[in-house]
């Protein structure tokens, strides 16, 4: 019976794993919401942050944060489509390319922190007469590049699933490659590539280390894409790091807590979308 | 109707356009390499490399920079943390993948999805607010702000990468070999454990090595937890090591870069360097543990 | 009265709605090898993985009836199915060896049941080869990955595999599909040498096959046993005008 007993001994870790990983997620989120629910109001939403704590808010983070992932959204995904298609549907499989799919797969794993050593001295040293220097638009820039890898890949991986005889069929009707491109593939992994963007998104929005070094600390209404500005992550940060008191605790969970409550909608909405999918694929 | 000659011309220029593109992103990608090394070299005008890796005495206004402490703090944390979330990662996994009903597997799987979004400022304030003072009470410490402390959050971040990527290269292993074990007589968790895992094991190994990477590269949680003073850890007994606070290469980049200048930065640039080839490591031993994976 | 290994008696298999068995009932021989032919979808594999209970994996099944095996109902829920399984060996249509040593193949299933003994384990992998008829092509790289075999030796060694647990029973679902004419030679006169010391049933798609290697046949079709008797009846006098119109290929 030492066999039944062995299969136990591993079902019996498998269940404390899982009740692990399931508890240590309910752990991190109930303790932020509890903590956190409660100082989350409109004036906190709606006004400025003010160092003295009294009626404090963080609706220039939120700006902060609105900007950057416009910002960069806006830069990275025409070039991340745009590459992707040229990956995908016109790159030969040759050294050159293989190449470039190694050096994204790399770069995927490359921390964000080298990304923000990077975007600190291209983009807020050297670039500063353009660029404001510590600013929204380096933090873009910086976040750019840094999602680039991660949406070229997903993009492509989207326009893979897209059946050849798709494409064939297209031809066959006589239309040119830019017509298939944008009448059949485009529109076909439409959602794949939505999808992609709201991940890139996430990114953005989670993304702290290379914003500290790029876009600043100011915590003022940001007035452009020139102004240096905090985003939430960043925000969370100095409340943590330096914030001693009741006060500045009570502001970083409620801050805590709406990030949060935007990566659970992220996620929600990329479920959704996948489902969408796959029903397209069911069909 | 478009004239044929129309449609080549505009194929033609499509195709340039896209080429445009990817030549942009694979400049803006090279660039980050350059521009980090170029910054970085002026360091070793003052220190040489052998001693910029081998000293532990980081002391910038004195001119002296080693980041020993720093390396070793970083392979102890990251150790660690791969010491407890892989097998907790993949055991989840497992449960996912082979023992749960779809429903539940479908829920376990979101948890781990939101754990893997969830920004690491949120993760390093958790660890601040609760498992700082936590481990200050078990362990009776001045200061709950240990590596220990940064290897159990650290753990945490890197469970949803395990998990994820463990589970779907357990779901690809073929039917036939479930049904090839199960028919000699194997019961479930041995058709799991000596059958499937060792099928899969080029795309588990992947995981443990992509959580590794995540756990070296991890700065902001770090940086909350740590304590980030720039001492070496003490490394007889090893234990002192975890319950002292220290700092790690993204930590020391972080906190120092604001007010850096001239060789100070470079030294920074360079820490960035030894954080890269680092990961860039991680990367090659996982290119060879797929190419295996693709022969066998 | 003859040695039976398996008495089937009025088995029905659900797949959901769909009734995939219809009322069977065999009595499969000991020691002989018995053929189960019929067009595809006809039940024939439906029926091979009851008797192991490899239809416990499928969502959705639901069985009644009763087959007997060694004095027990093996369909009762109170069986372990385990151990059925090491008493009814299986070997796939498509060779399934494991990415391991062919040593570590064919010592799987003892291994399973705990035998850690190096020298028991070495001789169990010798015997098991050596009755598969595959030992002499492999004695010397036991240690070699075996996928990197011929399909034929895989599919030899996927028989070893399950000879290593000692079964009383080899269930075959189409073992030489995969297979080119010679490797399929081997497998054939290894069928036949196995019979002395092993009850096996084999599901065959070719009727050349079912009456070159089996004694008995059974002619499914449509989730029915048509005929069942000895393959040189059934070949050369089929009772059912179905059976003489698929054994003369006029459909299937």
């Amino acid at each position: 019976m030492s066999r039944k007993v062995k299969d136990s001994i591993q079902l019996g870790f498998i269940y404390i794993a899982s009740a692990i990983s399931i508890l240590s997620l309910l752990l991190i989120v109930g303790f932020v919401l509890k903590n956190g629910l409660a100082h989350v109001n409109l004036s906190f939403l709606l006004n400025y942050y003010s160092v003295s704590g009294k009626d404090s808010g963080i609706l220039p983070m939120l700006i902060g944060t609105l900007y950057i992932v416009l910002l960069t959204l806006l830069i990275a995904t025409p070039i991340s489509i745009f590459s992707a298609i040229y990956l995908n549907e016109y790159a030969k499989d040759n050294r050159i390319t293989r190449i470039i799919r190694f050096a994204i797969d790399g770069l995927v794993s490359v921390p964000s922190i080298v990304y923000g050593l990077f975007g600190f001295s291209l983009f807020v040293t050297i670039l500063q007469p353009l660029t404001g220097g510590y600013s929204i638009l380096s933090g873009s820039l910086t976040l750019t590049i840094m999602i680039l890898p991660i949406l070229i890949k997903t993009i492509e991986e989207t326009l893979k699933t897209i059946p050849n005889n798709m494409r064939e069929a297209s031809f066959a009707l006589g239309a040119s490659k830019v017509q298939t491109i944008f009448k059949v593939i485009l529109p076909t992994s439409l959602s794949g590539i939505i999808n992609a963007i709201i991940l890139g998104m996430g990114r953005i929005i989670s993304e702290s280390a290379p914003l500290l070094l790029t876009a600043g600390m100011v915590y003022y209404m940001p007035e452009g894409i020139f102004s240096s500005s905090r985003t939430l992550t960043t925000h969370l940060y100095y409340l943590a790091s330096e914030g001693v008191n009741d006060e500045a605790r009570a502001q970083a969970y409620a801050t805590a807590t709406i990030l949060i409550v935007m990566i659970v909608i992220l996620n929600l909405l990329t479920r959704l979308i996948a489902k969408r999918i796959h029903k397209k694929v069911g069909k | 109707m478009k004239s044929i000659e129309y449609k080549n011309r505009l194929d033609s220029v499509f195709k340039k356009i896209v080429f445009f593109f990817t030549f942009v992103s694979v400049i803006a990608l090279a660039a980050i390499l350059i521009f980090t090394l170029l910054k970085a070299l002026p360091l070793f005008k003052e220190v040489d490399i052998i001693s910029f890796i081998t000293s532990d005495v980081w002391s910038p206004s004195n001119g002296q920079y080693g980041i020993l402490a720093f390396i070793v703090a970083s392979v102890l944390t990251t150790l660690a943390a791969v010491l407890i979330g892989i097998p907790i990662g993949l055991y989840t996994a497992i449960f996912i993948s082979e023992i749960a009903p779809k429903k539940i597997s479908n829920f376990v799987l979101f948890c781990i999805e939101i754990l893997a979004a969830i920004p690491s400022v949120v993760y390093g304030f958790f660890g601040l607010t609760m498992v700082v003072p936590l481990i200050q009470k078990i362990f009776h410490l001045r200061s709950g702000s240990t590596l220990l402390t940064a290897s159990i959050i650290l753990a945490l971040m890197i469970l949803p990468t395990v998990v994820s990527l463990s589970t779907s290269a357990l779901k690809s292993v073929p039917k036939a070999i479930e049904e090839g074990s199960l028919a000699l007589g194997a019961s479930k968790i041995q058709t799991i454990f000596k059958a499937k895992i060792p099928y899969a094991k080029s795309g588990i190994l992947t995981s443990f090595l992509l959580g590794l990477g995540r756990a070296l590269g991890e700065t902001m949680a770090v940086i909350l937890v740590a304590g980030n003073s720039n001492m070496m850890p003490i490394l007889n007994p090893l234990y002192e090591a975890f319950l002292n606070g220290g700092r790690t290469l993204t930590g020391n980049i972080v906190m120092e870069l604001a007010y850096a200048s001239g060789t100070h930065e470079a030294a920074l640039f360079a820490t960035g360097v030894v954080l890269f080839i680092f990961v860039s490591l991680i990367n090659v031993v996982i290119l060879v543990v797929k190419k295996r994976g693709v022969t066998s | 009265m003859e040695d039976i290994k398996f008495n089937v008696k009025n088995l029905n298999l659900y797949y959901g709605d769909f009734q995939a068995l219809k009322n069977i009932n065999l009595a499969i021989r000991s020691n002989k090898v018995t053929a189960l032919i019929g067009p595809s979808g006809c039940g024939k594999s439906t029926f091979l993985r009851t008797l192991n209970r490899m239809n416990d994996l499928v969502d959705n099944v639901r069985i009644d009836g009763e087959i007997e095996f060694d004095n027990h109902n093996l369909l009762s829920k109170d069986i372990d199915v385990i151990a059925l399984r090491t008493k009814v060996g299986m070997v796939f249509q498509n060779p399934n060896p494991f990415p391991m040593s062919i040593f570590d193949n064919v010592a799987y299933g003892p291994r399973c049941q705990g035998i850690k003994d190096k020298k028991e384990l070495a001789a169990i992998v010798e015997t098991s080869l050596k009755q598969a008829a595959l030992w002499d092509e492999v004695k010397d790289r036991l240690n070699k990955n075996a996928m990197g075999m011929s399909g034929g030796q895989q599919q030899r060694l996927c028989i070893a595999r399950a000879i290593a647990m000692k079964p009383e029973v080899i269930l075959m679902d189409e073992p030489t599909s995969a297979l080119d004419p010679i490797a399929t030679k081997k497998i054939e006169e290894l069928i036949d040498i196995l019979k002395k010391d092993y009850t096996i049933l084999i599901v065959t798609h070719s009727m050349q096959q079912a009456s070159r290697v089996s004694d008995d046949t059974a002619f499914f079709l449509l989730g029915e046993v048509i005929e069942f008797d000895s393959t040189l009846k059934l070949f050369s006098n089929p009772k059912h005008k179905k059976t003489e119109e698929y054994i003369t290929g006029r459909f299937g």
